[in-house]
């Protein structure tokens, strides 16, 4: 009977909303509540809990070649931590063996050991790793949590029978760990919680049975609970250092004293309380394979042939609420390596009729080497789409509100980037510098155009509309024609000494023999020679 | 559709919206909106036909651009194979913000055309100004039915030798440069008369230089 209950209550809730990684909700329930919540017969759950103590100094390595891995083989190593006072986070055997010790000052650690090897510590590549094992692990269960920064908890209730048991499947995990430098230690217990108390506790493998849990959790030192420190330290003056001696005090002035949450915590590692977790889940990713029936040897036909799955995918893509932000289509021919296709969104769509014409574009400037036998798209990743509230319908001001919609101005920029190859579209922009080649800027065309909000200084005279991309050099022209050609000026600038880039002009405003007014200068390093540098339009 | 249902005096078709007659942009000029009807019709071609740079052209645009920014109308304006860069600085002066406009430099003719198209089409442009000397009829014709269906403006610049050419443009003229002013010429204005307009653009530079 126990057991139908356990099963039914054990189970995966799809979250509800649609958060950026989808993740899943495992529900962890303990047996209903007893007057007496010791007397747990059997546990409905199996929390295998990872710590990976050189994580950090793991992490760390991670990105090295294997010349500086060398290097580094017979050397002691400290992490050390980027804060203030610069101490050593954890270190190799080797150094440990030398003295050094978690917590030490750098020059600490350089007395006790001259040729001690430092690392900086990298997080992010530590976050990335975990997330990376956390994946690995799922080969023995589909729930595995990631308690961040080192620890990792597997539920394996369901995994003990095809492993053949706790003890075989923590070999294999270990084994797995090992063959790829990891030092893990691992506790295995009925509540997640508990499980993860217990392998901070120990650097031994301890499998704790059900019935035995309420003992070894009141053996734990307060340490392993990881509360905060002044929590523990206030503990520890009322002469508490087991979590048994907490178990003993009466619940409300223990709630008053530490809180309820670590309270709480308290109940979850007993079983007292459900214990909500989130699993990692795997990206999603979409692969397609199209097995040609002839060969195609025109890009034309192989547009069609994609056209039709392109359609698939945006149903596959509409059934999940997913849109995708790059498409993979390689083109694979008989005795020619693959030709790749790759298909990059300025905006995450899940629209396929547009990406079928970004397509297009794309196949059009495709040579082929040698007929297509066989076609596959991929997706690495699928993210979730960026939702809005459409217009209705028979509002007549909708046309002109969605002129600044990103994701018109996505569709229109990809579709220039797939004919006419990236960045052949600038945007303008300005900068403050006096040089007028310099205020000018033209950066790539992007989504992010925010408004310039510069203030031009008032004195500052007009400037043309239109500016030469380069000073052109004009033909020399005798002093008189050209005087009587200047309508105003000069207006001096003199600027950049600082960056070698420095420019002496003087500038004025010409007309020119056809009628049109040009923005002229006359360089005061070399006076005699006179350039045009815009045309006011 | 049923002709029944087409005949009911009080149902409105939703299509209809989209041909909700258009207001005009005013040009700036009292003589110019005088002959074009209270000023350039907005979604339309306009074509213009000019041998010289630097007479006035951006000057008869720029009112244009202003009216697009009053209306909140913040989409982009596409450039495309334009003689000079559109000076940033130039543009913020005349209260222009640059960072919606987007220019395409050295493209083919035909890259030119089709992204002119393209621009019209897409809901995220205001206006696309394109100078196309070669552009076919055909082309032109596409270019006006993008403008159209999108509610777009276009601009082109051709030479003056395409006046002898026909051309489906809702407005088009010639501007040539005149002692200092600028002459607009419109051969064709699509429902009035052809007529001369003569603008001053030395003085208006004259105004805001100190």
């Amino acid at each position: 009977m126990i057991k139908t209950q356990a099963s039914l209550l054990t189970h995966q809730l799809p979250l509800t909303e649609l958060p950026a990684k989808p993740a899943a909700l495992t529900v962890v329930r303990a047996e209903p509540t007893s007057k007496q919540p010791h007397t747990t017969t059997r546990s409905p759950q199996a929390w295998l809990a990872l710590r990976l103590p050189e994580w950090p100094l793991y992490a760390a390595q991670s990105g090295m070649t294997p010349e500086q891995r060398t290097a580094l083989a017979d050397r002691p190593i400290a992490l050390m931590q980027e804060d203030r006072q610069r101490s050593v986070l954890c270190c190799t055997p080797l150094a440990l063996q030398r003295g050094i010790r978690p917590g030490h000052s750098l020059n600490a650690a350089i007395a006790l050991c001259a040729d001690l090897q430092f690392l900086a510590r990298d997080e992010r590549a530590e976050q990335r790793l975990l997330e990376e094992l956390a994946l690995d692990c799922q080969t023995y269960t589909p729930c595995v949590v990631i308690q961040a920064p080192n620890e990792l908890l597997l539920e394996i209730r369901g995994s003990l029978r095809l492993f053949g048991g706790v003890k075989q499947l923590l070999q294999l995990l270990s084994a797995r760990l090992t063959s790829r430098g990891i030092m893990a230690a691992m506790a295995v217990s009925g509540t997640a919680q508990s499980a993860q108390w217990l392998c901070r506790a120990t650097q031994t493998t301890r499998i704790v049975p059900g019935k035995a849990l309420p003992g070894v959790v009141s053996q734990l030192p307060l340490q392993a609970l990881h509360w905060p420190a002044d929590v523990i330290l206030r503990l520890n003056r009322f002469g508490i250092a087991q979590v048994g001696d907490l178990l003993r005090l009466p619940r409300g002035g223990l709630a008053r004293r530490i809180g309820k949450s670590l309270l709480a915590e308290l109940d979850q590692a007993l079983g007292r309380r459900p214990d909500l977790r989130r699993s990692v889940q795997a990206p999603l990713r979409y692969r397609d394979r199209i097995l040609l029936d002839f060969e195609i040897e025109t890009t034309a036909l192989a547009q069609r042939v994609l056209d039709l799955r392109l359609r698939q995918l945006q149903q596959f893509l509409i059934e999940r609420t997913l849109a995708i932000s790059e498409l993979g289509i390689a083109l694979k021919h008989r005795d020619h390596a693959a030709t790749p296709i790759r298909i990059g969104l300025a905006a995450p769509t899940a629209n396929m009729a547009h990406v079928g014409k970004l397509l297009q574009e794309a196949l059009s400037k495709t040579q082929l080497p040698a007929p297509i036998r066989e076609i596959r798209v991929s997706v690495d990743h699928l993210v979730a789409p960026e939702c809005r509230s459409g217009d209705l319908a028979l509002d007549p001001s909708a046309t002109n509100r969605d002129r600044n919609d990103t994701g018109a101005r996505a569709r229109l920029l990809e579709q220039f980037h797939a004919r006419l190859g990236p960045d052949r579209i600038k945007a303008l922009g300005v900068t403050a510098d006096h040089r007028p080649e310099r205020t000018q800027l033209e950066h790539p065309a992007d989504l992010l155009s925010d408004r310039v909000d510069r203030e031009v200084p008032a004195q500052l005279p007009l400037r043309p509309l239109w500016l030469l991309p380069q000073p052109r050099l004009l033909p020399t022209m005798d002093s008189e024609a050209r005087n009587a050609a200047l309508v105003r000026g000069p207006e001096r600038i003199h600027s950049g000494w600082w960056d070698g880039a420095e420019v002496e002009r003087d500038y004025f405003v010409a007309k020119s023999r056809h009628g049109s007014l040009w923005w002229v200068f006359q360089d005061r390093r070399q006076p005699t020679r006179w350039y045009l540098h815009g045309l006011f339009a | 559709m049923d002709p029944t249902l087409q005949n009911l005096p009080n149902v409105w078709r939703a299509e209809s919206l989209s041909a909700a007659p258009a207001h005009p942009i005013p040009s700036g000029h009292a003589q110019l909106d005088a002959a074009l009807g209270g000023g350039w019709p907005s979604s339309a071609l306009v074509e213009l036909l000019t041998d010289q740079e630097g007479i006035g052209e951006l000057q008869l645009l720029l009112p244009i651009l202003r009216y697009f920014r009053d209306e909140r109308r913040t989409g982009l304006v596409l450039w495309l194979n334009p003689p000079y860069i559109p000076h940033a600085l130039a543009l913020l002066q005349h209260g222009i913000d640059p960072a919606c406009h987007w220019v395409g430099t050295d493209l083919s003719p035909r890259d030119a055309g089709w992204a002119m198209e393209l621009g019209l089409k897409s809901t995220a442009c205001d206006a696309v100004i394109g100078w196309l000397p070669q552009v076919t009829p055909t082309g032109l014709r596409r270019i006006k039915l993008a403008s159209a269906s999108a509610q777009t403006f276009a601009v082109i610049f051709r030479p003056l030798a395409a006046a002898r050419s026909p051309s489906p443009a809702t407005v088009r003229a010639t501007l040539t440069a005149e002692a200092s002013r600028l002459r607009i010429d419109l051969l064709k204005v699509q429902g009035r008369r052809q007529c001369t307009v003569t603008i001053d653009v030395d003085t208006r530079i004259d105004a805001v230089l100190p």
